[in-house]
């Protein structure tokens, strides 16, 4: 019964893993839950005079847009992973399932550290420390991907590292605090976070019409 | 993909390809020719030629809405058929 079970645990972390809407399915609704669940932080809610249901509201409504960043990298991966699937008998299928598995650990990069930070953030001790959160390293980042010969591709992948970098630096520089903050940060995170997802964006595209190729 | 004797009308239809869609090219005229023209790539002969072009020409407008390099394309496809038509009589 037991190892049944381990078994179907672990079927089902696969599947999550590797297909690309359950893991987003469940990583968002993880995130969304955390969110109201975890402890607010004082600090932050008296720097903005709000009650703890406002500020729970006000952060989710700041996270929507990389939601909507983590959909369109989990999709941009599927499709990567669809095509690399259709083209797999060939020369060069190894190599776009490489990319794909590439485009999928980008994806996934880019909601853990987002839930790094709210689990960092529940032990406010934490705060007063000097340490950053645990990031992805760059270089996973930047050497797990095959760069294209489609120029949209190309473009659409600099885009996503690009992005990936410039999130990590930002981080780097200044910790997520894992609680709500309305200043410069925020901004910048959101214009690197929508510049990640418009290369995500040209990855489905680029996926979509190499796949049409394929089908015609 | 499909077994084919150096400089036949495939290989050369291939190879014009090539510059358009790279890889895929092979893939690709394989396919039109089996689909449409219902022959193995490697029974592709000269008198096919005029005919595939027209479906590739059909095909590739699919794929693509720049005007200029699908007449680019067919263009080469039909000097390919012109001088294949004086080396295979």
């Amino acid at each position: 019964m037991t190892k049944q079970a381990i078994k179907t645990l672990k079927q089902t972390a696969r599947r999550i893993v590797t297909n690309a809407m359950p893991g987003f399915v469940f990583l968002a609704l993880l995130y969304t839950l955390l969110i109201f669940i975890l402890p607010v932080s004082h600090e932050a809610m008296s720097a903005y005079r709000l009650s703890p249901i406002e500020y729970r509201i006000i952060f989710l409504a700041v996270s929507l847009p990389s939601l909507m960043v983590w959909f369109v990298a989990f999709m941009g991966s599927d499709r990567l992973r669809q095509y690399a699937a259709s083209i797999g008998k060939t020369s060069e299928g190894s190599h776009f399932a490489a990319l794909a598995r590439g485009a999928t650990l980008l994806a996934w990069s880019l909601p853990l550290p987002a839930l790094i930070a709210l689990l960092a953030n529940f032990d406010l001790g934490s705060l007063a420390s000097a340490k950053n959160p645990y990031f992805l390293p760059v270089w996973l980042v930047v050497v797990s991907v095959i760069i294209p010969y489609l120029y949209a591709w190309f473009v659409g992948l600099l885009a996503v590292i690009f992005s990936s970098i410039a999130l990590q630096y930002l981080n780097g520089i200044r910790p997520s605090p894992g609680y709500l903050t309305l200043d410069y940060r925020l901004l910048l995170t959101l214009i690197f976070r929508i510049l990640g997802g418009a290369g995500f964006v040209m990855l489905i595209i680029g996926a979509g019409r190499l796949k049409k190729i394929e089908e015609v | 993909m499909a077994a084919s004797q150096p400089d036949s009308v495939y290989d050369q239809v291939v190879q014009v390809t090539h510059a358009y869609l790279g890889p895929t090219a092979d893939r690709f005229i394989a396919r039109q020719v089996e689909d449409h023209l219902h022959k193995s790539p490697s029974e592709l002969s000269q008198a096919d030629l005029l005919s595939l072009i027209d479906w590739i020409k059909a095909v590739v407008s699919l794929l693509t809405e720049d005007g200029d390099i699908i007449e680019e394309y067919t263009n080469e496809l039909r000097k390919l058929a012109a001088r294949t038509g004086g080396k295979h009589g």
